[in-house]
């Protein structure tokens, strides 16, 4: 353990020198942060069912997004990220809770105000192909959030137009054709187009590259961190692939049935990663390389409904260290340096596995 | 080394659409050896599940249609049987798993009746290799087999009660009812998560181990294929780009495509920064490029490259590859 240590900080030293500009301006100063969210769903389950369930979708989720920096948010499906992501655009409208962007909590905003809001903040989808309109070519989908918000009008407007279809790799040609002319990749570059120019401070990648081919992934993520540089973009970043979440991200938060169980600094989670789940997780994802075998024991049961969820910690019934005291809530907390995590045991899991 | 189970020889399938014909399988050759997992990976479209169904005879026609090419399957050529033997080839001795579980399964029907009902056509009525009373008993012994809990009182419930692994376990059960010698795995784990997806791979490494049969995965994970795979094929729009066993392929890959694939996966504990990615994009299958069809894309093209379409040449034991880098103007 102990020889590793000067390794470690090699490295570190290593990704400061070749750090990307994006990255070295993450500020402490906080452009998003979230207190007690929770946003519970009604539901009825069948066709005759009379019973009205609640799914606990998100359930006392607290964190905060640093002006600059990309914040990563991992879970598989059904552990609420991407309902995080649109309360925080006041998509929708939380249970309880307070979300505040820029100092201003978004949930005493009037739809007015929220409206206001989404000129700051935008949103890019998985599917290209449903979040654009068939029916408009793409220099009114881009036109369109410029009328709305009443940014810039004819030949100003006509000069954004221009300038962000350069920015996201399209053409000027390119202008009056319709979504269902360009492939995945190029759809995604519209998406794209459509948030920037409206200039944003903050925007939600849900699942961005889910949709597409690995190639054309590789080229969208490069898009968005160059993207992300030049206009000091703050990313909240969503998705069930780690990889994609380790490659963007500066700080990761892993979700699971709705509750946040770990947060902590890219690298930090990496060597250092505290939950049962989060090390789970990052055992499971199958290595690149045959030559290193997934080290990871594979846990019995499945994730499990948000309508039930197991009480205490809800990883419990999964948890190979599982003890009596895991049904009870674990408290979020902050074991040092930025790091979070929700569990109760977390001081002998870790002693147990240095050993 | 003995025959293989699986020869594919110059396969070649094309659909006949009224824009033009889509060449999606343009001379594809490959082999399966007994007991081996062989991994088929690729982008959309570059023909990995057209070779699978092509394999089973199950490509729709019209408009698709098998133009050349052998399937030799125990030495015998699969295209050349007739649409009754076809059937009893399918699911006795190669079986598929699709990619969604969720609309394979037959929602109206129980999970056990479905698993019942190819036990009861081969191996009752075809084969007569059991009776009709032991079904039942067979059903959950399938369950067990893929660690669905409970079997018993599972066998009779409907596909919504079971969540997205198990019922993934459960077409799993199905197909290897009959003790196929080759499965075909089309994108096995891409609808489910990546806890569920490591307890699917781990079933299907245990089941070959156990039940000795070939398995064909196909796969756009490059991850999957690493886990899983003793040898792997990359295809690229139609074609067997290259071929080799599974680190010569990750440690050494020779082909230009192979190498940007590889290198355009976003890995756990990578630096943040730019990632390897293929300009351009994967050509129209229609009217693909003269030459070889990677060449508009590829960093190291040469004339030769857009003049000749390259063939495939071996540049060391086991490792082939189609790009004149390597000689791939062997035959001229």
């Amino acid at each position: 353990m102990i020889s590793e240590v000067p390794e470690a900080k090699i490295k570190e030293a290593e990704a400061k020198e070749t750090a990307t500009p994006g990255e070295a301006k993450a500020s402490e100063e906080k452009l998003i942060e979230i207190k007690g969210l929770k946003k519970y769903f009604l539901t009825k389950r069948g066709i005759f069912a009379r019973e009205m369930k609640w799914v606990h979708a998100v359930d006392d989720v607290n964190f905060y997004i640093r002006k600059g920096e990309v914040f990563g948010l991992v879970g598989e499906s059904g552990c609420g990220k991407t309902t995080v992501g649109k309360l925080i655009l006041g998509l929708i409208r939380p249970t309880a809770g307070e979300i505040y962007f820029d100092g201003h909590n978004l949930t005493e905003y009037n739809v007015e105000e929220l409206r206001k809001l989404r000129k700051r903040a935008g949103i890019i989808y998985q599917h290209p192909q449903s979040s654009l309109n068939p029916r408009m070519t793409v220099h009114t989908t881009l036109s369109r959030p410029m009328e709305i918000h009443k940014i810039a009008e004819g030949g100003k407007k006509e000069e954004i137009i221009l300038r962000v279809l350069g920015e996201v790799g399209l053409k000027p040609q390119h202008l009056d054709r319709y979504p269902h002319e360009f492939s995945g990749g190029q759809q995604q570059r519209i998406a794209i187009g459509r948030v920037l120019v409206l200039n944003p401070e903050f925007v939600v990648l849900d699942e961005p590259t889910s949709a597409l081919d690995v190639s054309v992934q590789a080229h969208i993520l490069n898009l968005l961190n160059e993207l992300q540089s030049k206009f000091d973009l703050t990313y909240l970043l969503i998705s069930h692939d780690l990889g994609i979440i380790d490659h963007m991200s500066d700080r990761i938060g892993v979700m699971y049935v709705g509750k946040m169980v770990e947060l902590a600094d890219k690298e930090e989670l990496r060597k250092n990663a505290l939950h049962p789940y989060t090390r789970l997780l990052f055992a499971v994802v199958p290595i690149v390389d045959p030559e290193q075998t997934r080290k990871g024991v594979v846990l019995k049961g499945e994730v499990p409904s948000a309508i039930n969820p197991p009480p205490g910690c809800r990883f419990h019934p999964r948890c190979p260290y599982a003890k009596p005291i895991c049904k009870t809530e674990p408290k979020f907390e902050d074991v040092g340096g930025g790091h979070y995590v929700a569990c109760h045991l977390w001081r002998t899991i870790s002693k147990e596995s240095s050993r | 080394m003995s025959e293989p189970l699986l020869k594919v020889q110059g396969l070649k399938t094309h659909f006949f659409l009224e824009r033009g014909v889509v060449k999606a399988v343009d001379g594809v050759d490959f082999e399966i050896k007994k007991g081996e997992i062989f991994g088929l990976v690729g982008e959309t479209g570059c023909g990995k599940s057209v070779t699978s169904l092509s394999i089973l005879r199950l490509i729709p026609s019209p408009p698709g249609k098998i133009v050349e090419g052998e399937v030799i399957f125990e030495g015998e050529n699969l295209l050349k049987k007739s649409k009754e033997e076809m059937r009893k080839i399918r699911g006795t001795k190669i079986s598929m798993i699709f990619q969604d579980p969720h609309t394979s399964l037959d929602p109206v029907f129980t999970v056990g009746h479905q698993i019942a009902e190819p036990i009861e056509l081969h191996q009752v009525i075809e084969q007569h290799l059991i009776s009709a009373e032991e079904v039942p008993r067979k059903v959950i012994e399938m369950l067990k087999l893929v660690r669905i809990p409970d079997p018993e009182h599972r066998v009779v419930e409907y596909p919504h009660m079971f969540s997205g692994g198990m019922k993934q376990r459960t077409m799993i059960a199905m197909m290897l009812s009959c003790n196929p010698s080759l499965l075909i795995a089309d994108e096995p784990t891409t609808a489910v998560d990546v806890t569920i997806q490591a307890q699917i791979l781990d079933l299907m490494r245990e089941l070959r181990q156990k039940l000795g049969m070939s398995i064909l995965i196909i796969t756009h994970n490059l991850g999957v294929i690493a886990e899983m795979c003793d040898r792997v094929a990359v295809m690229y729009a139609g074609n067997i780009v290259e071929q080799a066993d599974l680190k010569t392929l990750f440690k050494s890959p020779k082909h230009p495509y192979t190498h940007a694939l590889l290198e355009a996966v976003p890995k756990v504990g990578t630096k943040k920064g730019k990632l390897a990615s293929i300009p351009g994009m994967v050509p129209s299958l229609i009217t693909p490029p003269p030459g070889c069809k990677f060449h508009p894309r590829c960093p190291h093209a040469m004339d030769i490259c857009r003049k000749k379409f390259p063939q495939m040449s071996e540049i060391e034991k086991g490792q082939l590859a189609r790009c004149f880098l390597y000689g791939g103007g062997a035959k001229k």
